[in-house]
């Protein structure tokens, strides 16, 4: 920590002109240059920095320094506003020189990048919303125990929320978790988290970015309502091997890229595994008591057969095991824990196939399966009876793309046949439980998309989109039919309709309208409007704050409606000061039909008819997003501002139990009014990074007790209305350190450390607040998941 | 790091008010008290905890269609006559009348049958009862039970229990000494209160005494993935250790209707079982009472209609580990008792010893199952 802070205090030193004399020693002398056209630069600051004491000097009108230092190794750095520092260690021994040329911050490349296609892609694209992140940016953010987290770094972008440390998911722009269509590399992601939210779910070393719309979605997108997250994999090295990985905390990581044909095939295999978790009670004892393993791996096979063909193979794999007292037990079960074990698998195959050099055709297939279960222990026996759920994904899709001269044009179909199962119990050695099984729910969606993106004048520029998706709930099955205008229940039903293997049940479809316009104002700014419309089929039914890993997903149905969700967009696009500054501003209004609530006390486990604990309503949710990013020089980051809301209703019926708040608007569980982020990052040449980030933002809503009543010999709260009150505010510090060791940069291995530290200030923040009754008195409490600084130190090699 | 526990205790700062109907009232097969309990709960800032029991109401039960009154026996507390016991497929429905003039009734509850507890039996849990910040822990012997599920119908059911404890303290005197056998007072110059703050003194009971503790946690069943089955180690109790001697427990297994149930379950679900990662938003607790003027009047509390089946379980403790608290520090915020020194005086010797003064939690008439 003392060297933490000896370099913090250098850090701020260098910025001012030192004033230290020196008495003795040698000269060291020379010219500062504009590195482009060689002009001398006056002023230019030479700093002189050794043992704990700093000196410097300005350059004259040509350019020219003289200064004296004392003998040995001295970090000499010379800077000038504008230009990109320069740093060298010299070991003075005698009177030396030293001329340099400083290039400019405007010409460099860009360090943050949440933009990366070329530098002025935000005002040019007609889309809005779009934010493409580099996995170099998020390895910068400071992390969680020392975990590189896709879905924690995209909270520091406005418009990206959650409920908490422990959220099983990210909240975009109003949308629950599961409107995210989360792609990795085409294979769609059910369970993006590892151990109920504390970490991303994907294998950090093998991915090389994602690209995140939360405004404009293409057409080749569909199936959710809110936005897509699609994140690509690395591509493996064609040419040289390499081994990457690190050591955490948490988990060790190893990752290949092994060349099978130079410059033909590679294959790149990435691994991450978590057993330490022993460790948990050192960051909060709550963790106590806590069984937790996870690991995830993905592969890739890269073949370029030959200048036309390519063909890749992507597989990902992702498990968990989790025993803890934070979550509840399965009702009607007599175990003594309760222990939650989920998988995925998925594997992708696609053939690219470059007709000529403006027409290509991409063809995909991808099987994707995640089973979570649940496990119960039974008393005196090593049996466990367990929960399993199924969801297996099949789909093919096929893109033709046409480069034209000034716009390009893609067309594509896209089927997919999901095969969900809702639920099978299965009672193992156990004597007391019967073997059930929820009947498979089969579906399939079909569609087809066109997407042009065009320029109309060098101002307008135009981006529209049309997919039109057609939905089939298949049988075997049984429907039944409930009498109009009562509650859908057991009492209500009056018929039921039996359908055989593959008979449709029922069809939804409809156009699907993407449109996004930009005008450009001038060479750096440009304004941009867009709207969406986007319908899912597949969702999430759940009536917990999160949902938990092994919540049930639904596809729509006779009685479940697809959510429509319609949004509308617009914004204000800046580049400042040559590019190295970028403003956006952005608004927008997002409306959602048929979105999923539940009726009181409702029960969805191994419910054949989960339309009778089921509401439908809608949902509203606006905001205005303000983002200012560095892009390059020393000092890069980002601050945003976001205002955002949103709200539900949902008033199916009369009664009690079909209206939520007597059918009011109401908040959602992540309505989370202001939001600020920042995000820095210091460069420090080559020894060391520096990054920091700040987050905050309102406190969620919770369900507060309007009054309490004894009953039965104790004092319980009596609730009423949801969501009425807050959680308190959340804010927290972040830092990390980068340590790289320069004078390894020409071996084959290098390694660099890093040294973070979530919460730097041990901020308390609630995660939830709840009312528990122990003994005769009613008690409130807030659940924190992250109560105090957690320090880590992480290793990462590379060897190529 | 990690010094904190990571639950704390929160000051939500809420401005309550209103006042809600509470209903406590339960019809069993068994010969013991049937009541109705009639309160009002007054909405106070938080932990202000009002309650005004309903006095003056007219209550009636119907059984199968046929009106019995009840008659209000203790402040707000309406009692069926006395030795009446339900019977098993009878239809009954609670209706009354408040002073004021409104009418409340019940929906039809159908007594259901309930299976006989095969076995108790115990494990010793030394991490038995948690605080909330899952940092003290109390052991406790978890009693396990076994009964057999009927196969031809849909099954509910709830267990509580009733405890026996041998107490030996039978008064306590703060700032005064026991004078005859249940009162505390002043006895200059025979005797003195304790000098040593916070000046108590603790009385040994002259005969045998026995406290009774109750279960407070709702702990609901339905057999719908066991229907027909053995249930088997279903926990039924967590006992606290506070005291090495046996104690004699009596676990009721009471039938509920499918409504019941689910009301119960959800009823713990959000006041117990909440806490973790992933909680319910909670809902309001709307009970099968209603206003017949106003359907949106939230009544809580459920007319709970069900057949019970007991079984008295001599809990031995010879399993259990560590130093027990001791049941009078347990009972007096970990305070050991402190006894009057022994003097004698011109009336005899001192200290006297109490009487054990029978009460809703304490009794002297030895329970029935009792051993030792």
């Amino acid at each position: 920590m003392n060297r933490l802070l000896l370099f913090l205090t250098a850090l701020a030193l260098l910025g001012h002109r030192a004033s230290a004399q020196m008495t003795y020693g040698y000269t060291l002398s020379g010219v500062v240059r504009d590195s482009t056209d060689g002009k001398p630069l006056v002023r230019a600051a030479i700093v002189v920095d050794y043992n704990k004491s700093v000196t410097g000097t300005y350059t004259d009108a040509e350019g020219r320094f003289a200064i004296t230092v004392t003998s040995g190794p001295r970090i000499v750095v010379v800077r000038h506003v504008g230009y990109v520092p320069f740093r060298v260690v010299m070991n003075i021994q005698r009177d030396a020189r030293l001329d340099v040329r400083l290039g400019t911050v405007s010409s460099q490349l860009e360090e943050v990048v949440v933009t990366s296609k070329g530098f002025d892609r935000t005002i040019r694209q007609p889309l809005l919303g779009v934010s493409q992140i580099n996995i170099k940016t998020l390895q910068k953010l400071p992390s969680a125990m020392g975990e590189v987290d896709i879905l924690r770094g995209l909270q520091m972008l406005p418009g990206v929320s959650s409920v908490g440390e422990a959220a099983n998911g990210v909240n975009i722009r109003g949308g629950t978790t599961d409107q995210n269509l989360i792609l990795l590399d085409d294979m769609p992601i059910f369970n993006p988290t590892h151990m109920f939210g504390l970490f991303s779910a994907f294998p950090p070393d093998a991915v090389s970015g994602l690209d995140l719309y939360k405004g404009n979605v293409p057409a080749r997108y569909g199936g959710r309502a809110a936005s897509v997250l699609d994140i690509a994999l690395k591509n493996p090295s064609l040419e040289k091997f390499q081994l990457t990985g690190g050591i955490s905390l948490v988990s060790n990581r190893l990752t290949a890229e092994i060349p099978i044909v130079k410059g033909k095939m590679a294959l790149l295999v990435s691994g991450r595994g978590a057993f330490n978790d022993f460790l948990l009670p050192l960051a909060s004892k709550r963790l106590n008591n806590i069984k937790a393993n996870f690991g995830d791996a993905a592969a890739k096979l890269f073949w370029r057969a030959n200048d036309r063909n390519t063909f890749t193979v992507s597989g990902y794999w992702s498990k968990d095991f989790f025993q803890t007292s934070l979550l509840g037990s399965l009702a009607n079960i007599n175990a003594t824990s309760t222990q939650y074990d989920h998988k995925t698998l998925n594997g992708m195959a696609r053939w690219f196939l470059a007709i000529n050099s403006r027409l290509n055709l991409q063809t995909t297939a991808i099987v994707a399966s995640y089973v979570p279960k649940i496990l119960s222990p039974e008393l005196n026996s090593s049996n466990k009876v367990v929960l399993q759920q199924g969801l297996l994904q099949r789909q093919f899709k096929t893109n033709l793309n046409y480069q034209w001269k000034d716009h390009k044009t893609e067309v594509g179909v896209n089927a997919t046949h999901y095969r969900l199962n809702p639920g099978e119990l299965l009672p193992g050695s156990s004597p007391s439980v019967n073997y059930q099984k929820t009947p498979n729910e089969n579906a399939v969606e079909l569609a087809i998309h066109a997407d042009d993106e065009m320029s109309l004048t060098p101002n307008l520029a135009v981006s529209a989109g049309l997919r039109y998706s057609y939905f089939m709930n298949l049988g075997p099955g049984l429907v039944r039919r409930y009498a109009t205008g009562e509650s859908v229940d057991e009492v209500s039903v009056i018929d039921s309709v039996r359908y055989g293997a593959g008979q449709v049940t029922h069809r939804y479809g409809g156009f699907e309208p993407r449109l996004g316009i930009r005008y450009s104002v001038g060479p750096n700014a440009s304004v941009k409007f867009g709207y969406n419309l986007m319908r899912q089929y597949l969702q999430v039914v759940t009536n917990t704050t999160t949902p938990l890993p092994t919540a049930r997903w639904k596809t729509s149905d006779e009685h479940i409606r697809p959510q429509i969700s319609q949004l509308l967009s617009a914004g204000w696009f800046q580049n400042l000061n040559e590019n190295i500054y970028e403003l956006t501003l952005e608004g927008y209004w997002r409306t959602t039909q048929n979105v999923i609530d539940y009726k009181p006390g409702a029960d969805f486990l191994l419910q054949p008819y989960p339309e009778t604990q089921l509401l439908q309503g809608r949902s509203k949710a606006y905001g205005l997003e303000v983002m200012l990013a560095k892009k390059k020089g020393e000092l890069t980051g980002w601050v945003n501002y976001t205002f955002a809301r949103t709200f539900n209703q949902v008033d199916q019926g009369a009664s009690f139990r079909e209206r939520i708040n007597g059918g009011d608007w109401y908040r959602a569980n992540y309505d989370r009014p202001h939001t600020f982020n920042a995000s820095l990052n210091i460069n420090q040449g080559k020894h060391h990074s520096f990054s920091f980030t700040f987050a905050y933002s309102s406190g969620r809503p919770y369900t507060a007790p309007e009054g309490y009543i004894g009953y039965q010999g104790r004092i319980y709260p009596y609730y009423n209305e949801r969501n009425q009150e807050r959680i308190p505010a959340y804010h927290r510090l972040d830092f990390s350190w980068n340590i790289y060791s320069p004078s390894m940069k020409d071996r084959r291995w290098q390694g660099h450390w890093t040294f973070t530290v979530y919460n730097l200030y041990g901020r308390k923040n609630a995660y939830s607040v709840f009312f528990r009754t122990e003994n005769r008195a009613t008690k409130a409490y807030q659940l924190q998941i992250f109560a105090a600084p957690i320090p880590t130190l992480s290793y990462n090699f590379e060897f190529k | 790091m990690g010094g904190q526990g990571c639950v704390e205790e929160y000051d939500p700062n809420l401005n309550l008010e209103g006042e809600i109907l509470v209903v406590d009232a339960s019809i069993t097969d068994q010969a013991e008290r049937q009541f109705v309990r009639l309160v009002r709960s007054l909405a106070k800032p938080f932990n202000e905890f009002v309650e005004e029991p309903m006095t003056g109401a007219k209550v009636t039960v119907l059984v199968n269609g046929a009106a019995i009154s009840l008659r209000e026996t203790t402040l707000g507390s309406y009692e069926l006559p006395e030795g009446y016991r339900g019977r098993i497929g009878d239809q009954y429905q609670l209706r009354f009348t408040t002073p004021g003039g409104q009418r409340y009734e019940s929906t039809v509850e159908t007594m259901q049958t309930v299976p006989p507890l095969n076995k108790v039996y115990d494990q010793f849990n030394p991490q038995g009862i948690a605080d909330a910040q899952r940092e003290y822990f109390i052991p406790t012997h978890d009693l396990y039970i076994d009964t057999q599920d009927p196969a031809d119908a849909r099954n509910f059911y709830r267990w509580t229990w009733t405890l026996w404890e041998r107490q030996d303290w039978c008064h306590s005197c703060q700032g005064t000494v026991l004078i005859g056998e249940n009162a505390c007072g002043s006895n200059a110059p025979f005797s003195y209160p304790n000098a040593v703050p916070p000046h108590w003194y603790d009385y040994n009971c002259r005969f045998k005494c026995w406290d009774l503790f109750f279960s407070r946690d709702i702990n609901v069943f339905a057999d719908r993935f066991s229907n027909g089955q053995p249930i088997i180690g279903r926990r039924a109790g967590q006992i606290p250790y506070y005291q090495a001697q046996g104690a004699l427990v009596e676990i009721r297994q009471q039938a509920l209707t499918a409504e019941a149930y689910r009301y119960y379950q959800l009823f713990q679900a959000q006041t117990q079982a909440n806490g973790g990662l992933a909680d319910t938003p909670p809902v309001p607790l709307i009970g099968n009472v209603r206003n017949l003027a106003n359907e949106r009047e939230i009544v809580v509390g459920y007319f709970t209609v069900g057949a019970v089946s007991t079984s008295r379980y001599w809990l031995d403790r010879k399993n259990a580990t560590g130093t027990p608290l001791g049941l009078f520090q347990a009972q007096n915020g970990n305070r050991a008792p402190i006894p009057e020194p022994f003097v004698r005086t011109p009336f005899g010797f001192r200290p006297p010893t109490a009487l054990c003064i029978p009460s809703d939690t304490r009794t002297a008439t030895q329970p029935e199952g009792w051993r030792q």
